[in-house]
């Protein structure tokens, strides 16, 4: 991996603070470095390099000697323009300070607002708290006057739009989708119990009618006859360049993007194995194995030259490092290697590129700095737009509105420090839909699966009881089942974990349930007393 | 390759009445290629007259018909405050979407990926320093549609992160025009493109929309979110002309920053010419790295000694000196000395306060470069 050096970083202030010419010019590089403490070393490059397998890297601020350095260059230095450049500069940091004591003002507004809604309902109008918690600097596209030229078609939506609260901290948005209280939000970010707060301030309880893993999408059910329904875009026109308007509550909306990518599949993770690779003329070669990695456990050594993959030839390294990457982490792949002429063959369990990779971490880092949280979930979804809005995990789950104001999906995800994910409305339409039948419900999903990975056991054990074939092929076959009986496995964990939280769940349930139970009983015994005594 | 952008001045007629806000003399120039560009820089007020007389009566035309179809200048930098100006951004944003993509590549040297624009009709390629990582490197740019082309890398500053490619095969290329960043207005819209996370298949580029928060000679800000991947790729203005290339983010997500594109306009000919030179955000030449020549005892300030006929040994520094001051600055380690040190070019005098038999006294060195040391060698 190459992205220049430390010493690149280095000089990132000092060449330009050495140049009297530039130093004006930079209060900019300088604002933007000095503004955080981690600070000077923040400005990190955003190329990544491909020759390691599955890992994006990324150069990042290297240790903090080098800001005494610069504080030192800076007390050192006495020209005028450096003076000048200095005024510049400690003018931008005093911004950025105001800044950073306005959000700070603005958390505890924001604590206080909290406060205030939990106490009374009838709170300043949600636009109002909307606005003192935005940015508003002015030129951004943060800014509360240009999020206002939203304010005309946003009003039917933030109607319908409800916030999902739990421990009195809103951890999703949803969408009313029928007028009888069907509510559909994102289905990873719920933890019963919870409440969702409709648009007037009112708190109402509510409960998960159905689940739809596959999406993500959850479909909850609270009281109501009456209530604003989103209004759906009838068609899909989205396409690259149309603004897109996050609704949360009041006039205007939480965030704006443009669709960057068209609705497409979002894959599920990709496989891991710790190596890092390069083009040789004998194919691929094995320069680095990571301790404890995937690879490492499967024997793979430093030099092996890899030449196949599940049987697959390969000698090049952008064929092979796709490949490798389209198996899901926990898949087992076969390697052939060439280790000293002889051909050896490794199985490698792919893991998943977080566990250990320390450049993971970092190009992770450069998703998350700043502040920037990701959603639990955000691969794997059947069709997603990719849009730029500043999103955090908690405002997913809610409507989003074209310029007509129509609902052309629900946030599902922020994915990374550019991506934020939204299913188009069509699909949410449709899960809605099915969601609604009640066929859905946590409980029968969770059986319903373990059903059918049952039967499909029972199916492919009669099927190898049965198949007469020759060797070759029954190898193959078997190969073919053990994966599959491996993957149903994990399926199978997976939904005993989750059926073992519905339980708990309506356990809790039955608990309130009895709890209240017992409570309207001895309040109805109250009120007997209470009869008799006036008798 | 023969596909290429509708721009004012392929079909005059079509952008420019719609959209144009003013003709730009630069981009003509640019758009002759890098020879133009040179000239450009040279003979820049023959150029301007010119074109000068082309461009006033399409600008009348464009002032004209402005007058109907413009409602409001988002390219100066408004916000739009109703629903009819946001629909006018939006239809241009989707029409520059597409004007932009085809010029906007992926580009890989050696373990570097990042992302890169043509500029030029017959395959300059702009990108960050960074990615590139050096000149005459072999390199290659994969455009959009997946085709793959050999390029070379010429030049970098890397001070700026401007690097420069060019593709080999000779061929007409889609391309985006270079644009002034002098002009660009704090608040102005632009357009973010690139390969975020490196390329993508079944993903393709990511188009981002943003403003300009700051523009100063050396960086622009904005707040296009940028992230791994995306070096290298263009900033567009609003008349799809390449205003910025990026290069590095801060810690908000809203901090992104990106090379002027007058950088690179101004440096076009050290550029195109395969220099590399610059210290800073695209590290350091190894050529280029500052020698004097001796060494110290320990991790102590005292010499141990100096190589014959080095830049030390010529000032007349000497065995058993104690370093003292460079450049006016009191050291205090050694490691003090070297970072101090390695913030000088070749070719540049340092002044150093030694301390010889108890006596302070000024030295002038003339700082060698590593070059100069294997050549001693």
């Amino acid at each position: 991996m190459t992205f220049g050096n430390d010493l690149g970083n280095i000089s990132l202030q000092t060449s330009q603070l050495n140049d009297p010419a530039m130093k004006t010019k930079n209060a900019i590089h300088s604002s933007i470095i000095k503004s955080h403490s981690v600070a000077i070393f923040c400005a990190l490059f955003i190329s990544f390099s491909g020759s390691s397998v599955l890992a994006i890297g990324v150069q990042e601020a290297p240790p903090t000697q080098q800001e005494d350095d610069k504080k030192k260059e800076k007390y050192e230095k006495g020209a005028e323009e450096q003076d000048k450049s200095e005024q510049d500069k400690s003018e931008q940091d005093e911004s950025k300070k105001n800044d950073e004591v306005k959000d700070d003002k603005k958390e505890t507004e924001e604590k206080q607002d909290a406060a205030e809604e939990n106490t009374d309902s009838e709170s300043p109008s949600a636009g109002r708290r909307r606005g003192r918690r935005s940015r508003s600097r002015a030129s951004s596209r943060t800014s509360n006057g240009f999020l206002d030229a939203f304010q005309p078609v946003i009003g039917p939506t933030a109607k319908a739009t409800v916030q999902i609260r739990r421990n009195d901290k809103t951890i999703a948005l949803g969408a009313i989708v029928s007028a009888d209280g069907y509510v559909l939000t994102k289905l990873s970010e719920l933890k019963t119990p919870i409440t969702c707060r409709l648009a007037d301030g009112k708190d109402v309880s509510a409960y998960v009618y159905g689940v739809h893993p596959e999406t993500d999408l959850a479909l909850l059910k609270v009281e109501g006859d009456k209530l604003p329904v989103v209004p759906w875009a009838t068609e899909d026109t989205l396409d690259i360049g149309n603004w897109l308007a996050t609704v949360k509550d009041g006039i205007r909306p939480l965030g704006v993007g443009v669709v960057g990518v068209n609705a497409r599949l979002i894959k599920p993770q990709s496989g891991f194995m710790g190596v890092n690779l390069r083009q040789t003329e004998r194919g691929v070669e094995i320069t680095n194995v990571t301790a404890d990695s995937p690879a490492q456990k499967g024997g793979l050594d430093r030099g092996d030259v890899v030449i196949k993959v599940n049987g697959e030839s390969f000698t090049e390294i952008d064929k092979l490092i796709p490949r490798v990457k389209s198996f899901p982490p926990g898949e087992e792949i076969r390697l052939t290697v060439l280790r000293d002429g002889n051909e050896i063959v490794a199985d490698v369990v792919l893991g998943e590129e977080r566990s250990l990779n320390p450049l993971y971490e970092r190009s992770n880092q450069q998703n998350t700095m700043g502040g920037n949280r990701l959603s639990k979930r955000r691969q794997n979804f059947p069709s997603a737009v990719q849009h730029d809005t500043f999103l955090k995990p908690e405002d997913c789950g809610g409507p989003v509105v074209d310029v007509d104001g129509k609902v052309v999906g629900i946030n599902i995800a922020r994915q990374g420090r550019v991506a934020s994910l939204m299913l188009p409305a069509s699909l949410a339409q449709k899960v809605v839909n099915d969601l609604k039948t009640g066929q859905w419900a946590p409980a029968v999903v969770h059986k319903n699966r373990i059903d059918e990975i049952n039967r499909t056991l029972q199916d492919l054990m009669t099927q190898v009881a049965l198949s007469p074939m020759n060797n070759d092929d029954l190898e193959k076959k078997i190969k073919e089942l053990n994966e599959k009986e491996k993957s149903l496995r994990e399926k199978l964990d997976n939904t005993y974990r989750e059926r073992l939280r519905a339980e708990w769940e309506i356990e809790q349930a039955s608990q309130t349930f009895d709890s209240a139970k017992s409570e309207i009983e001895r309040l109805q015994k109250e009120r007997e007393k209470l009869v008799d005594g006036t008798k | 390759m023969t596909r290429c952008l509708p721009s004012r001045i392929d079909q005059p007629g079509v952008r420019t009445l719609t959209y144009e806000r003013s003709g730009n003399p630069r981009i003509l120039a640019a758009l002759c290629g890098s020879t133009a560009l040179f000239l450009f820089i040279l003979l820049g007020n023959v150029a301007f007259a010119q074109t000068d007389a082309d461009i006033s009566e399409e600008e009348a035309a464009a002032t004209a018909d402005k007058s109907v179809q413009v409602e409001f200048d988002f390219f100066d930098g408004a916000a739009p405050i109703s629903i009819a100006q946001l629909k006018q951004m939006e239809k241009h944003f989707k029409e520059l979407s597409g004007d932009v993509k085809d010029a906007t590549v992926s580009v890989q040297v050696g373990s570097n990926q990042g992302t890169g624009v043509i500029v030029t009709r017959d395959g300059y390629v702009m990108t960050a320093a960074h990615v590139i990582g050096g000149a005459d490197r072999p390199a290659i740019i994969k455009l959009p549609d997946g085709t793959e082309l050999e390029a070379k890398t010429l030049g970098l500053n890397r001070q700026f992160d401007s690097g420069l490619l060019k593709i080999k095969a000779k061929d007409k290329y889609p391309y985006l025009s270079p644009g002034v960043s002098s002009e660009l207005k704090t608040g102005q819209w632009v357009m973010a493109i690139g390969h975020p996370g490196g390329w993508e298949e079944d993903r393709g580029l990511v188009y981002r929309i943003g403003r300009i928060l700051n523009n100063g000679d050396s960086a622009i800000s904005t707040d296009c979110s940028l992230v791994g991947g995306d070096s290298g790729g263009p900033l567009v203005d609003m008349n799809g002309d390449v205003v910025g290339i990026h290069s590095r983010i801060g810690m908000r997500v809203s901090d992104n920053v990106h090379v002027p594109v007058d950088v690179f306009s101004e440096q076009w000919d050290d550029l195109s010419k395969g220099r590399d030179w610059g210290r800073g955000i695209g590290g350091v030449n190894p050529a280029n790295e500052p020698w004097i020549g001796m060494s110290m005892e320990g991790d102590t300030l005292v010499i141990e000694s100096v190589v014959e006929k080095g830049p030390a040994d010529k000032a007349g520094i000497k065995k058993g000196d104690r370093v003292m001051e460079i450049d006016g600055v009191r050291l205090r380690s050694q490691r003090r000395f070297r970072t101090l040190f390695q913030r000088a070019e070749p070719k540049e005098k340092l002044k150093i306060k030694i301390k010889r038999d108890d006596k302070e006294m000024d030295i002038e060195v003339t700082v060698g470069s590593r070059k100069d040391a294997d050549d001693l060698r």
